[in-house]
């Protein structure tokens, strides 16, 4: 598999660099974590919470193919999981003087003001934030109600914002002074890319994202995004008490957002509150088909001195109720997480975090994800 | 030994300068009170000039720089720096290249406080100068030029900073009281980087854009001329002021 993305991006960038004037740089970051955890079975923790070592590598190879047009590229290698490419993108800028961007290719889709800290040396701590990790009991295949309230808790379904929202698609971005704009196309939605495949359904997911920067110290953001979200052709589970639609496979999702940046000085806070609600092709409620949830996170780094700095983080994940058989349920287990740390750059490209995460899971039965991980990133 | 003797140098003039400095060091010890002395204004002396012709290429800069502007997991703001723009032309001489004197018995004089401050400015997204020549004493001025954030840093062992983040306009600024090295960067923008060398003593000089140099009123003594461009220093010649007598050295790179 690795071999194959190697060969794909080595052909791509030795096609580019064979241009004059296409001026190449690749760097990258690599990380080592050692994990201690409560030793529990959650999809977020990996080997079962026991102790053990964790790496990651991300390759960065972008070319300049000429003044308006570059090429962006993102391999990503993490343990037990295949090599991925998380960006590949063709960017064409300044087309007209209003400076309209166009982006095609896998690129992250513009919802949210995650940005470079889904990275290891930007991340502050260990995680992140619970709506972009956090499986919901909701997949992306259709399910009847009883099946949805069987696997609360479990973290298997889809995420609120899938990852690092990696998508193939076209986008459209630019700025007015303090307003910046982008208009993304992709195959799949913020909760379900379709990054290693093609589109899943007839749909395709559609976001639009607006910031406005009115001092520098300051980014406010919003961002909506829209869509079928199931993966169609998959034949739905029947159950004699949920009666599944015969027209599963365009369901819609609907996804909002609104997020704050603020930075001075040696003090960073990130902010980010998400609303998201998805078609279903079962009753929820008295004449509804739909569930919903609400996804929350603030972020605060310091830098004390230099090198030493910490960082702290709350997050969590709040579910709509379902009537099953007369009792109202959330449809999912509702969570917060707690993480607190502190890293120190050893050299200019390299920084040690030590990080405890602390996890509140209604009805979870205890300590679901609580860890203390130690890191050392180094950039390159 | 210098803060600086761990650049390369000719085999031949490190062993003499070591030489000179094992000779000179009782003398050193003896008159190492002189530094505490009241300060005084550098004896008449003569000037060091010269000419100095840059033929090796170099990787272009602004290439650099443009491939941070990519910024491709933000990009609300990497229209803002789209818009941004930066310098297209080749960095004058004056912003990459430095002369100043080791050896002798500059160390071992006690000069004045400086009292002007000079800057590193944040500009187009680089750092101006790329180096940056001060005397120790020396406050230097760090303001940001540019319509976005940048966090200057050292992690130098003369001098760690942190300034944080501040906005176009505003300024930091940093005392340095230590000769040494002084590696700066901007944590936000990789590529930005600048170097301080931080002098015990005021004979150091900064070419114009046609590459002439001059360093006054250097008093007798053999020294050592080390030419400093970009991120490294490049050459060392030796030279001897004798009588008050004008020396003229053209450096290449």
């Amino acid at each position: 598999m690795i071999r194959r993305h190697l060969s794909a991006l080595i052909a791509v960038l030795s096609f580019l660099t064979a241009s004059a004037q296409a001026q190449l740089a690749v760097t990258g970051e690599a990380s080592v974590n050692l994990l201690d955890a409560a030793g529990s079975f959650t999809a977020r923790l990996p080997n079962g919470g026991n102790p053990s070592f964790g790496w990651r590598l991300d390759l960065f190879a972008d070319a300049i193919v000429s003044e308006n047009v570059s090429f962006i590229s993102n391999l990503r290698v993490f343990q037990s999981e295949d090599p991925a490419f998380d960006f590949l993108a063709v960017r064409v800028t300044d087309i007209i003087p209003v400076h309209l961007n166009l982006q095609v290719g896998k690129f992250d889709l513009p919802f949210g003001n995650l940005g470079e800290r889904r990275f290891n040396s930007r991340n502050p701590l260990y995680s992140l934030p619970l709506m972009y990790e956090y499986g919901t009991a909701l997949p992306a295949t259709p399910v009847t109600l009883q099946e949805l309230l069987s696997h609360r808790g479990e973290g298997a379904g889809m995420r609120l914002l899938d990852f690092g929202m990696y998508d193939i698609g076209a986008m459209i971005y630019g700025s007015w002074g303090a307003v910046g704009y982008a208009v993304a196309v992709s195959n799949g939605t913020v909760s379900a890319t379709s990054s290693r495949l093609q589109n899943t359904n007839a749909d395709f997911g559609k976001v639009v994202r607006l910031t406005y920067t009115p001092m520098q110290e300051v980014v406010l953001g919003a961002s909506y995004a829209w869509g079928a979200y199931p993966t169609a052709g998959t034949t739905p589970s029947t159950y004699p008490d949920d009666p599944v639609v015969s027209t599963a496979g365009n369901e819609q999702q609907r996804t909002a957002e609104a997020d704050i940046e603020f930075n001075t000085g040696h003090l960073s806070v990130f902010a980010q509150g998400v609303v998201g609600s998805w078609d279903v092709p079962f009753e929820t409620r008295a004449g509804e088909r739909e569930l919903s949830m609400i996804g929350w996170y603030g972020e605060v780094k310091y830098t004390f001195m230099p090198r030493l700095f910490g960082a702290v983080r709350g997050s969590g994940l709040l579910f709509s109720d379902v009537d099953y058989k007369g009792v109202a349920y959330r449809w999912d287990r509702e969570i917060q997480e707690y993480e607190a740390g502190i890293g120190y750059a050893i050299a200019r490209n390299v920084n040690a975090k030590l990080v405890y995460r602390h996890t509140i899971q209604n009805g979870g039965g205890g300590p679901q994800a609580n860890l203390v991980v130690t890191q050392v990133v180094v950039r390159f | 030994m210098t803060a600086f003797s761990h650049y390369p140098i000719e085999g031949g003039i490190l062993r003499r300068i070591l030489l000179a400095a094992f000779l000179l060091l009782p003398a050193a010890v003896l008159t190492a009170g002189n530094r505490d002395a009241a300060p005084v204004s550098p004896p008449p002396g003569a000037n060091i000039s010269g000419t100095i012709t840059i033929t090796k290429a170099e990787t272009p800069e602004e290439a650099v720089r443009r491939f941070t502007q990519l910024n491709r997991y933000a990009v609300s703001k990497a229209a803002a720096l789209d818009a941004q723009g930066g310098s297209q032309g080749v960095r004058p001489m004056s912003d990459k290249a430095v002369v100043f004197l080791e050896g002798g018995k500059l160390n071992k004089q006690k000069y004045p406080t400086p009292t002007r401050r000079p800057l590193l400015d944040q500009k187009d997204m680089m750092f101006h100068p790329r180096v940056l020549a001060i005397m120790e004493g020396t406050t230097v001025d760090f303001p940001n030029k540019d319509v976005v954030f940048h966090n200057v840093f050292s992690y130098s062992g003369p001098r760690e900073f942190d300034l944080g983040r501040y906005p176009k306009g505003d300024s930091r600024s940093v005392r340095f009281d230590a000769p040494g090295i002084i590696r700066v960067y901007c944590d936000i923008h990789a590529h930005m980087n600048a170097t301080i060398i931080v002098l015990e003593h005021p004979f150091f000089a900064v070419p114009d854009e046609s590459g002439k140099y001059s360093i006054e009123n250097v008093p007798d003594g053999e020294y050592t001329l080390t030419f400093w461009y970009d991120r490294d220093v490049v050459s060392r010649k030796p030279v001897t002021i004798l009588n008050g007598a004008a020396v003229t050295v053209d450096l290449q790179y």
